[in-house]
């Protein structure tokens, strides 16, 4: 068995033989929709979402024919597979072999640690040409937002090129001395600079012997790693925290937006179901999907802490994650409004 | 004067042949028809007269994927004030380039977004000072890349005020050449044409029995080559075969480069590349063009193009700084089918040709090239397809529409099968390799070109060299630690120190 596979089979163990294959490869490509969006928290996969974007239709049906071949999933075509008994005692097995990086955060910081790399990328690069006094060069990154961006943080900064180029030598050095030792080298050899230039993806599979699906796996994972750490410390990276995105990412649907204005301005369900002549429940959508995208998201206006604490004892005991299952289990006092909501906050602490 | 302002736009010294002369003649208002040999620098003659010229310089360009590298370029050399209009942008983008045309200098345009009303008057308020047609065969119809809207380009320019017009190709046989002067109306103006021959390039054919031979050949050349080197292959898996292999059997930094990659990663082996950072590139035709790398010491050819031009171009790319160079042609018996394949695929076939036609009439909202591509078309199929539909009226006949393009690419595939005989004849013929080649451009070998080609007499030799140190660099590179690296990037006394390519 191979990483790839290895990787396929410990996804359809966590979606318990609930979803279609096809909910593994639109979670790993990133497909924004509120079915992927929602089963990533139901089925607590989340951190893998959009951690693979080039894999391919094709060679992903073929992994998924190949671990049926091999016996290691039941299951007719595409829907419900799930795992046989072989493939159980396979996914110990491998467990020495192979391990999924523990970094992803995928949902929660892929864009904006995305955006946060390109502007790395570019200021690396700038920085590399500018200490040796070369001023032309192809920028790495043709995006013209981020080039605006690098225009505008060099108006704003005080330091001079080797001030900059030194602190930001310091500060990634202090990040990557965190990463597991492959992490920091994917990361460094996909930067470029003068007369260094970064590696394609197929060049890093050859000269660190890995496959694909884990070469992105291990980039992404150190990548969300140093977001991360960027983020939650900001005094520590006084250079690189002006790398980071404004948090407020566009990735809200305009609808959902508009409500979610309202609810800043402490407008209640009911009033904004009004306000907006929309449907109750279509406000409730919104209020999930802005719950999926804030991870600080407070659901205490619409679920108390009695109702909170019920749902996350029935969600940790019940195997399955049919949403109408643990409604059952649950009784009348709870709606499926707040089981999603609930949901939003399991496992991500 | 033109010298100084040369210097300090681009930091060079002096001009390459024909450069100034053509230059000169635009700055004076003239039409101007330019044949400057590959790797001469085309793109410097538009910019520089531009600078010379008041109002907006557009240069018309089929290629979309070289739009962004020539944009790319024009930004290196320190001027902003450039932009391209292709299909590519948003509407937003499209718009933002288009309400800004004043603070634009060098506006870069497809055929297809001159045909937009809205981007004519525009450029027509802003006032153009400088029409440039660059690839200016694409003319032609005799031509082995015609592209009918440029057609258009004569009434636009007219619209346009009438601005001086630049013509620019590499490579344009006689007939070709007066076809271009005719339908850009530019009868009065005046011709630049330079010679075709790239004299520091040797030109060498090999035959071989099979594949697995031409393989072996192919290993050995690179191992004994003398680098950098490009070797063009006919097809994406091929490219990526024989990454490989030569990885496998020589110690040689080696990466392939398609059109399948995604831009960024296209750039980042064009970076390698030009950085001296890979010894070799295996590439498709999508590779080449705007790579303007001086030290390239040979280009091997392990499947060959489907004309004469593209070979020229091709090769071309090697001994830019004027050093001797070398060029090999390698081919099999069976090679000879590949050209003849692509240049059906082209084309729709009748079956898809009707199905398209059946649907296109009634729906005319749906993208032709979409629909092509479900009906089965390649993708230049599908925009052969688009381009021509387009020239019909809404009440022609489908039956006469059927009819015309049957005919249309009848005629066109014909002119492409006769490009690749002669192709076929100038590998088989026993004559000079380069006579043979300027006799097809209307001119004459009336010069002794050292080291000329395999029919005249080429030493291999001087072009080998043992490969140590680039292992040497490998292995030390092998090495690296993500912290030596950083290093590298960031540390101003750690590095490979100057660009080599400075010039």
């Amino acid at each position: 068995m191979n990483y790839t596979e290895f990787l396929y089979l410990y996804l359809l163990d966590k979606f318990k033989g609930e979803r279609s294959i096809f909910a593994i490869y639109h979670l790993l490509k990133g497909k924004r929709t509120a079915q992927t969006i929602q089963d990533g928290f139901l089925y607590q996969v989340h951190p893998f979402f959009n951690v693979y974007p080039t894999l391919d239709r094709q060679s992903f049906e073929a992994s998924i024919s190949e671990l049926q071949k091999c016996g290691y999933i039941n299951g007719e075509g595409s829907k419900a597979v799930r795992l046989s008994h072989k493939g159980e005692l396979a996914i110990e097995a491998m467990n020495d072999r192979y391990t999924l990086p523990n970094g992803l955060d995928g949902w929660f910081s892929g864009e904006r640690a995305e955006c946060f790399w390109m502007r790395l990328s570019l200021l690396v690069q700038t920085l590399s040409h500018l200490i040796k006094h070369e001023k032309r060069f192809i920028p790495i990154i043709n995006d013209t937002v981020t080039l605006r961006w690098l225009k505008r943080f060099f108006r704003k900064i005080a330091l001079d090129r080797n001030e900059l180029s030194d602190n930001l030598f310091l500060e990634l050095k202090t990040l990557f001395e965190t990463l597991p030792a492959i992490e920091a080298d994917l990361l460094t050899y996909k930067l470029s600079g003068n007369g260094v230039t970064g590696l394609t993806m197929a060049q890093l599979m050859a000269r660190f012997a890995i496959e694909e699906s884990e070469l992105y796996l291990l980039f992404y994972s150190g990548l969300h790693k140093i977001y991360q750490k960027v983020s939650d410390q900001p005094a520590m990276f006084t250079l690189l925290k002006k790398l980071l995105p404004a948090l407020q990412g566009t990735t809200l649907t305009q609808s959902t937006s508009k409500t979610k204005q309202l609810l800043d301005k402490g407008y209640s369900l009911t009033k904004i179901a009004q306000y907006r002549g929309l449907k109750e429940t279509t406000i409730q959508d919104h209020i999930v999907e802005i719950a999926f995208h804030d991870r600080y998201f407070p659901l205490q206006p619409f679920v108390t802490e009695e109702a909170r604490q019920a749902i996350s004892g029935a969600l940790k005991k019940i195997p399955s994650r049919r949403l109408s299952v643990i409604k059952e289990a649950l009784g009348n006092d709870v709606d499926y409004f707040q089981i999603r909501l609930v949901l939003t906050k399991e496992g991500s602490s | 004067m033109l010298t100084a302002l040369l210097n300090e736009r681009f930091g060079y010294t002096s001009f390459r042949p024909g450069q100034k002369e053509v230059i000169e003649d635009v700055i004076k208002g003239h039409d101007v028809f330019a044949m400057l040999p590959t790797g001469s620098g085309k793109s410097i003659c538009y910019l520089l007269a531009g600078y010379c010229r008041e109002g907006l310089v557009v240069i018309v360009s089929p290629l979309l994927s070289l739009m962004d590298d020539q944009v790319q370029n024009i930004r290196m050399h320190g001027e902003t004030r450039v932009a391209a209009l292709n299909s590519f942008l948003s509407k937003e983008e499209w718009y933002e380039v288009l309400d800004h045309l004043e603070q634009i200098k060098f506006l870069l345009l497809s055929p297809e977004m001159l045909q937009s009303h809205i981007v004519q008057q525009k450029l027509r308020n802003r006032g153009v000072g400088l029409f440039t047609v660059d690839e200016a065969h694409c003319v032609s119809q005799w031509g082995y890349e015609f592209r009918p809207d440029y057609l258009k380009l004569k009434n636009i320019r007219q619209y346009l005020g009438h601005p001086p017009c630049l013509a620019l190709t590499a490579t344009a046989d006689p007939q070709v050449r007066a076809d271009i002067i005719e339908k850009l109306g530019m009868e009065k103006g005046v011709q630049h044409v330079y010679s075709v021959d790239r004299p520091n390039i040797s030109l060498c054919v090999e035959e071989f029995q099979g594949t697995l031979q031409k393989q072996e050949r192919m290993v050995e050349l690179a191992l004994k080559l003398k680098g950098p080197g490009i070797i063009y292959f006919s097809s994406r898996e091929w490219t990526e075969t024989a990454t490989t292999l030569l990885q496998e059997q020589t110690p040689l930094r080696v990466a392939f480069y398609h059109g399948g990659m995604s831009g960024n990663e296209r750039r980042l082996i064009q970076m390698q590349f030009l950085n001296d950072e890979l010894d070799i590139v295996c590439c498709t035709n999508a590779f080449g063009m705007g790579i303007n790398k001086p030290n390239v010491r040979y280009v091997i050819h392990f499947h060959y193009p489907k004309h004469l031009n593209a070979y020229l171009q091709e090769i071309g790319r090697a001994g830019r700084d004027g050093l001797p160079s070398i060029a090999l042609l390698l081919y099999t018996p069976e090679d000879h089918a590949f050209p003849m394949f692509f240049i059906e695929k082209e084309f729709p076939t009748e079956a898809q040709l009707s199905a398209v036609i059946d649907e296109y009439t009634f729906k005319r909202e749906r993208d032709v090239v979409q629909l092509a591509i479900e009906k089965g078309c390649s993708e230049s199929a599908a925009r052969f397809l688009k381009e021509q539909l387009q020239t019909f009226g809404d009440n022609e006949e489908k039956k006469t529409i059927m009819q015309k393009l049957q005919e249309l690419i009848t005629e066109r595939k014909r002119i492409k099968l006769n490009e690749h005989k002669k192709f076929l004849q100038w590998l088989q013929a026993s004559g000079c390799r380069r006579e043979g080649l300027l006799r097809l451009f209307g001119e004459y070998l009336n010069h002794e070109v050292h080291e000329c080609c395999d029919h005249c007499q080429v030493h291999l030799q001087p072009y080998f060299t043992g490969s140590v140190t680039t292992t040497q660099r490998n292995e030390s590179q092998a090495n690296a630690s993500w912290l030596s690296r950083l290093e590298m990037l960031l540390s101003e006394k750690v590095g490979r120190g100057v660009n080599a390519e400075k010039s």
